[in-house]
C-alpha cells in the first residue's frame, strides 16, 4: 500500500543556475504562492550544487544542464547519481527536444525551457514532480522487494503467457533445469530447451484455462542437464490480469526425486517387512496349533489357555502386517482400483449375512436400511466391502447393547453410506484423531480380537481413492454414527481415469494400448422410436458381448446408455480392430434380436498408443469423439 | 485305499517339517524339496496326488515351476497349491496364469489348508 502522504507547507528547492540573477527572478515569479511557499537556495556551478545536495536534504531540484564545469546530458547524471531520490525538474535554455527526451528516460522529471513558464505552471510542475518522484520510488522499492522475494524462492517458478511463451524464469528452474533465464524467456514452453513430458503439461494447460483453478500436475517426468531422469511436481496457476480470462500461468514447483524415492523406499521396506514376516508367523502359528490340536501329544487345560492367548497374539499381529502392507500401498498410490458398476444395497445385504450370526452372538440386532430402488455406482466392490466390514465389526465390539445398523441413502450426487451403534461413543476431543495410524480410543477390554489401530486410516484412504469423504459422529455413552459417501460418478469419467492410468503404465513399460469405443450412432433417434427398455436389454447384450470377446482380466469395459469403452493394454491396434470386427459379426450373426428392424446403428472408434498420439487429452478426444466405421 | 501322496516345495525347512508334520497327522504321505529344481525333478520322478508350491524359490521360482507342470500333459492334471507370502492381487493372478489351481496365504488357517488339499483331492 502506498501510504497518503500530506504535503508540506514550504519546500526547499535548490537552483543550480550559472546566470547570477536568475536566483531571484525565480523566487519573484513563484512568490504569489503561498500555499505551499517556495524556498529558493542556489549554486551556480555543479560542483557546489553536489556540495550542498550532499549536506542538505531538498524536496526538488531546479537544473540547468548548461553550468560553467559541466555541459548537457552529464550535468544531470552527476546531479543524479548524487541525489537518486530527489527529483529533478530541467530548466534550461536549450529548447532540443532530443535532450529532452534523453534527459526524462534518464529519470529527470520535467524539462523546461527558460522564458516560456509562469509562475502557476513552474509551481505545479515541481509539484508534480515531487508527487510523481515519491510514487517512483515507492514502486521502485516494492519491484526490488518483489524481485528479491521472488528470485530467493527455492522453488522452480515459471511464468507462462496464454500463448505458451515463457515470461519468467526464476533462479531454481534455472539451476535445477541449467538452462539460464536469458535462454528460456521470450521463447515458446515447448521450445526453451527442457526435455520434459511437455504433452502432459500443455493438457493441463488446457485443462487450467477451462476451469480457471489451480490445476497439480505430479510426476512430471524431465532429463536433467546430466542425462538423469528426474520427477518435477508442480501446481499450475492460471493468473487473472484485469479481465476474467487467465492473462498468465505460473508452473510452480521443485524437483521432487529425492521425495519419491524416500516413499518408494519406505513403501517398499515395508512391503518386504510385511512380506518376511509371514514365514516366521506361519511357523509359530502352525507349531502353536499343533500343539493345541494334540498333534504333539495331550495338553492340559492350563496349557491349552496359555497357546490360545499365544494364538490369538499371532493372529494380531497378522493383521497387523496386513494393515501395514495396506496403508503404505495406499499411501503410495501403488492400489489400482477397478471400478465397476456396483448396486450399494445388494453389497449391504451380503454384509448384512455374513455379520448377522456375530451379532446374534453378542445378544445385538442388527438392522439395514437399503432404498427400494437399486443404487448403481461406479467403486472398487472389494474396498468398500473393505470398509463396510471394519465399520461393522468396530460397531459390534464397541457395542454392549441395542443394535447396530447398516443404511444406504440416496442423495442424488452422492450416495451415503453409514453405520450406527448404540456403544460407547468416542469423546469429542477424539473425534478428530481417529483416522490417524495407530489411535486407539476404546479399546475393548477382555476376550475377542484386539484392533490394530489402522482399521479407520485404511478406511479414509479406500474413501478418499472413490473420492468420497468419511467422518465419525458420536456421543460419549450413547453411541457413534460412522459415515462415508461415495459420489456418483459418469461412465466417462470412470473411462477417462482408467485410460489415464493405463496410459501411464503403458508409456512407463512402453508397452502398446489400445482403446475401442462402441456408439449407438443413432442414439437420440432411436430412444425416441424404440422403448427404452428394449434399447437397455441391446446394450446389455453389446456388453456381453464385448466382455466374452475381452480375454484378460486387465481389459476393462465401461458402459454409459449409448457407448461402451474398452481399454486393452498391451494390445496393438490391428488386434483391436479384429477384436471388434468379430464383436460386430457375432451381434449382427448370431444375436440380432430386432436391432436392425429397429433401425439401431453401432459404430466403433478404434484408438492406438502410441501411434494415434502420445497425450492424453489427444487420446481420451479421438476415443470419445463420436462416429466410426460402421457395422 | 493308499495314502495320497503330497509334495512341498519350499525354501523353509522348519515350515516344511511343520506341514509336513501336519500333513502326517491328516493321514496323507509327504514328499518334500527345498528348492525349485529339484520340486520339479521329484515331480517327474514321483508323480505326487498334489504339490504345494512356493512362489519365491531358490533356483527356479513358483511361477515357472508351475506352468512347467502344466504344460507337460504328463503331469499338467496334478493339482497345484501356491503357497506365498504375497497375498496381492497381482501376484494371485499371475499364479492363476501359470495354472495355479488354488493358492493359500501364509500365515494360513490349518483347517483351510486341509480343505482345500481335500477339495482339490476329490476333482
Amino acid at each position: 500500500m502506498i501510504a497518503k502522504m500530506t504535503e508540506k507547507s514550504c519546500l526547499r528547492i535548490l537552483l543550480i543556475e550559472d546566470h547570477t540573477g536568475y536566483p531571484d527572478l525565480l523566487r519573484d515569479i513563484l512568490a504569489e504562492e503561498s500555499h505551499p511557499s517556495y524556498e529558493i537556495e542556489s549554486a551556480s556551478a555543479l560542483k557546489s550544487g553536489l556540495d550542498r545536495l550532499g549536506k542538505d536534504p531538498y524536496d526538488a531540484v531546479l537544473l540547468d544542464l548548461s553550468l560553467s564545469d559541466s555541459q548537457g546530458l552529464n550535468t544531470f547524471s552527476a546531479v543524479h547519481a548524487k541525489a537518486p531520490f530527489t527529483p529533478i525538474v530541467i530548466l534550461t535554455g536549450q529548447d532540443d527536444q532530443t535532450l529532452a527526451l534523453d534527459a526524462l528516460r534518464n529519470g529527470a522529471q520535467d524539462y523546461l525551457v527558460k522564458g516560456k513558464v509562469d509562475g502557476k505552471i513552474l509551481a505545479s510542475v515541481i509539484r508534480f514532480a515531487i508527487e510523481r518522484k515519491r510514487s517512483e520510488v515507492l514502486l521502485r522499492k516494492y519491484n526490488t522487494q518483489k524481485e528479491q522475494i521472488l528470485s530467493s524462492i527455492t522453488s522452480i517458478l515459471i511464468g507462462v503467457s496464454p500463448e505458451g511463451v515463457i515470461t519468467h524464469w526464476n533462479p531454481m528452474a534455472e539451476f535445477t533445469f541449467g538452462i539460464p533465464a536469458i535462454e528460456a524467456l521470450n521463447r515458446h514452453i515447448t521450445l526453451c530447451g527442457v526435455s520434459w513430458d511437455i504433452s502432459f503439461i500443455m493438457g493441463a494447460m488446457d485443462e487450467c484455462r477451462k476451469k480457471g483453478r489451480p490445476v497439480r500436475l505430479d510426476d512430471v517426468r524431465y532429463e536433467r542437464s546430466d542425462g538423469q531422469e528426474r520427477l518435477l511436481g508442480f501446481s499450475l496457476i492460471p493468473i487473472r490480469g484485469e479481465s476474467d480470462v487467465a492473462s498468465e500461468f505460473l508452473l510452480f514447483g521443485a524437483d521432487i526425486t529425492a521425495r519419491k524415492q524416500i516413499d518408494q523406499l519406505k513403501s517398499e521396506f515395508i512391503s518386504t517387512v510385511s512380506h518376511e514376516f509371514r514365514t516366521p508367523l506361519a511357523i509359530i502359528k502352525e507349531g502353536i496349533s499343533q500343539v493345541l490340536d494334540g498333534i504333539c501329544g495331550e495338553i492340559n487345560k492350563s496349557q491349552k489357555e496359555t497357546l490360545t492367548i499365544s494364538l490369538q497374539a499371532i493372529d494380531r499381529l497378522t493383521r497387523l502386517v496386513d494393515g501395514l502392507l495396506d496403508i503404505s500401498r495406499i499411501e503410495a498410490g501403488h492400489i489400482e482400483f477397478k471400478k465397476d458398476l456396483i448396486d450399494i444395497g445388494q453389497l449391504v445385504r451380503e454384509i448384512h449375512v455374513a455379520f448377522q450370526a456375530r451379532a446374534r452372538n453378542k445378544g445385538l440386532v442388527l438392522k439395514s436400511i437399503i432404498p427400494e430402488t437399486p443404487v448403481s455406482i461406479y467403486a472398487d466392490k472389494d474396498k468398500i466391502i473393505q470398509i463396510f466390514t471394519n465399520l461393522t465389526g468396530n460397531a459390534l465390539k464397541f457395542t454392549e447393547k441395542g443394535y447396530v445398523e447398516i443404511a444406504v441413502t440416496d442423495k442424488g450426487e452422492t450416495v451415503e453410506c453409514s453405520v450406527t451403534d448404540t456403544g460407547k461413543g468416542i469423546a469429542k476431543e477424539d473425534l478428530s484423531k481417529v483416522f490417524d495410524k495407530f489411535q486407539q480410543f476404546a479399546r475393548a477390554i477382555g476376550p475377542g480380537e484386539k484392533g490394530t489401530g489402522l482399521g479407520l486410516a485404511i478406511c479414509k484412504g479406500l474413501v478418499e481413492a472413490h473420492e468420497g469423504r468419511i467422518w465419525l459422529e458420536s456421543m460419549l455413552g450413547s453411541g457413534t454414527r460412522a459415515v462415508f459417501t461415495l459420489p456418483k460418478h459418469k461412465a466417462v469419467k470412470i473411462f477417462k481415469d482408467y485410460l489415464r492410468y493405463q496410459l501411464r503404465e503403458s508409456a512407463k513399460k512402453d508397452t502398446p494400448l489400445s482403446v475401442l469405443a462402441f456408439r449407438i450412432e443413432n442414439f437420440d433417434l432411436v430412444n425416441e422410436r424404440v422403448r427404452p427398455d428394449k434399447l437397455a436389454l441391446f446394450m446389455d447384450l453389446l456388453e456381453q458381448m464385448v466382455k466374452k470377446n475381452l480375454r484378460r482380466q486387465a481389459d476393462k469395459a465401461v458402459r454409459d446408455d449409448a457407448s461402451i469403452w474398452v481399454v486393452l493394454p498391451a494390445t496393438q491396434k490391428k488386434d483391436a480392430v479384429s477384436v471388434a470386427g468379430r464383436i460386430l459379426q457375432i451381434l449382427n450373426e448370431e444375436h440380432d434380436g430386432g436391432s436392425v428392424e429397429a433401425g439401431i446403428k453401432v459404430a466403433y472408434r478404434c484408438v492406438g498408443f502410441p501411434e494415434d498420439g502420445t497425450a492424453e487429452s489427444i487420446l481420451m478426444d479421438k476415443a470419445l469423439r463420436s462416429g466410426g466405421e460402421y457395422a | 485305499m493308499p495314502r495320497k501322496k503330497i509334495l512341498i516345495v519350499d525354501d523353509e525347512p522348519d515350515l516344511v517339517h511343520m506341514i509336513s508334520n501336519r500333513l502326517k497327522a491328516s493321514g496323507y504321505e509327504v514328499l518334500s524339496a527345498l528348492d525349485g529344481q529339484a520340486g520339479l525333478e521329484l515331480a517327474k520322478t514321483t508323480r505326487p496326488d498334489l504339490i504345494i508350491l512356493d512362489l519365491m524359490l531358490p533356483r527356479m521360482d513358483g511361477y515357472k515351476v508351475c506352468s512347467y507342470i502344466k504344460k507337460d500333459s504328463r503331469y499338467s492334471k496334478i493339482p497345484i497349491l501356491l503357497f506365498s507370502a504375497k497375498a496381492q492381487e497381482e501376484d494371485i493372478k499371475m499364479g492363476e496364469e501359470a495354472g495355479a489351481d488354488a493358492y493359500i496365504v501364509k500365515p494360513f488357517e490349518a483347517q483351510a489348508l486341509l480343505d482345500k488339499i481335500k477339495t482339490l483331492l476329490a476333482e
